[in-house]
């Protein structure tokens, strides 16, 4: 895979070029000592003609060619041994090449072994894939089959309760009831027996609630239609929380004896009503079940 | 789709609650006294709260007049509550400031209508409820997702600016 192929470049690609500018350089001692070569046979020649040519310092000319002999064959020692370090270099980066070529070899043979693997996981991912889809599909047509089942639950306990007798109020009914709560709140708001013009009343002949709504503070600033105004909320509010923000159930004063063992409570409807704030606090938490009750 | 993890405990249905409040109200309904009690009670509290207003020169009978008007409208309180509460429907009276229902008309206007300025004219209005002078009425349709309907706007009154 991916991570190998660094691998390869940096172990082939020096060594070769190394050994490629080794076997540069031997071509070119090879080049040289042929030239010298050529030089060599050729000496022999070159004496006899000057042999032939001269006589009197023929013997100085032999002992100046055979000092300028001398180092040419220091020379060629030299670069013959030289040669051999180059050749035993060459065989050793060979021999290194081949175990960099065999290193190589490993590598792709691993990353063979991964791909493999890689490939099997992958083929399994796809199956565990296709069974999450399966049950997916399994859990929505168990849905689909939970919902059917609650609209049929509905349909009967529709037909049970108008047995029992629910009764069916239409949405304007009950809102016509209520407008008429508030148009009756606001007549007897307006009684002229309820005195609007009067400052706030004593404190002293007040209770606690009274005190507060008709505080000076607030009561003697407002106009009569303001303090009319606030009269009605106050009336609206006390019916909020006593009747149509309650838990009734009609049997609100019904009393039975207070038996023992059985608590001292003897109206029915708290118990009633801890029963059905009971039941709210254990509410399902299903997808369909409807918003709680405050 | 996302599957939510159900506590074995709570497994009662809201339906269930109201099938079991419908039929108790239906089996207790008769031991229903002729005055519901929590109109009698109601109504007195709010007589007895508004005494200190109540003229001076207010005679007996007039005093009995306001005690009859009061039980009146109780009793009728009492009457549309247990028609909400026998509904399937989710029948319910709100005011600005309850949960979800904040105090600023701006944030409650599908809620409340404002119907007068306190110390103030129209157009001195702030956006701030100083209280409502009655709830409105809301309904949650049995199979309606607990989407809210407003059937009634609240009234309320907003301070001056």
């Amino acid at each position: 895979m991916e991570e190998s192929r660094p691998f390869d470049q940096h172990s082939e690609h020096p060594q070769q070029a190394l050994s490629m500018q080794i076997i540069d350089g031997l071509q070119q001692v090879k080049a040289h000592l042929g030239t010298l070569n050529d030089k060599l046979r050729t000496l022999p020649n070159d004496v006899a003609s000057m042999l032939r040519n001269g006589d009197g310092d023929l013997e100085r000319q032999v002992a100046v060619q055979d000092r300028n002999l001398a180092p040419l064959g220091e020379r060629t020692e030299s670069l013959e041994k030289h040669i051999f370090e180059l050749e035993t270099h060459k065989a050793t980066l060979i021999s290194e090449n081949e175990n960099c070529k065999t290193l190589v070899e490993a590598a792709h043979r691993e990353n063979e072994r991964v791909r493999s693997l890689i490939k099997q996981r992958e083929d399994l991912l796809k199956q565990q894939d296709r069974q999450l889809a399966e049950n997916e599909q399994t859990i929505r047509s168990l849905y689909e089959e939970t919902d059917k089942l609650r609209h049929k639950e509905s349909a009967l306990r529709t037909i049970i309760l108008d047995k029992a007798g629910t009764q069916k109020v239409s949405d304007q009914e009950i809102v016509a009831m209520f407008t008429n709560l508030r148009q009756r709140i606001q007549t007897i708001a307006r009684l002229p027996v309820y005195r609007m013009d009067t400052a706030s009343p004593s404190p002293r002949k007040m209770d606690e609630q009274q005190a507060s709504f008709f505080d000076n503070k607030v009561w003697d600033r407002l106009t009569a239609e303001e303090r009319t105004s606030r009269v009605r909320a106050k009336m609206f509010l006390m019916i909020l929380h006593r009747i149509l923000d309650f838990r009734l159930f009609g049997a609100e004063g019904v009393t039975v004896d207070a038996r023992e063992g059985c608590g001292s409570e003897k109206y029915i409807a708290p118990a009633l009503r801890r029963i059905e704030e009971a039941l709210q606090n254990h509410k399902s938490k299903h997808p369909w079940s409807k918003t709680s009750e405050s | 789709m996302k599957l939510d993890q159900t506590d074995k405990c709570s497994s009662v249905s809201e339906a269930l609650i109201s099938d079991w409040r419908i039929l108790t109200i239906e089996c207790v309904d008769k031991l229903r006294p002729q005055n519901p009690y929590a109109a009698t009670v109601t109504a007195e509290e709010i007589f007895e709260l508004f005494r200190p207003i109540l003229a001076k020169s207010a005679t007996r009978r007039q005093e009995e007049e306001v005690k009859a008007k009061l039980l009146e409208l109780c009793s009728e309180a009492v009457e549309l509550r247990m028609i909400m509460r026998r509904s399937r429907d989710r029948y319910t009276c709100e005011i600005p400031g309850t949960l979800g229902w904040p105090l600023l008309a701006s944030k409650c206007e599908e809620l409340a209508e404002t119907v007068a300025v306190e110390g103030g004219k129209p157009n001195q209005a702030s956006d701030e409820i100083v209280y409502t002078v009655f709830g409105g009425l809301v309904k949650q349709a049995e199979d309606g997702d607990g989407k809210k309907i407003v059937l009634e706007k609240a009234l309320v009154i907003l301070k001056r600016k």
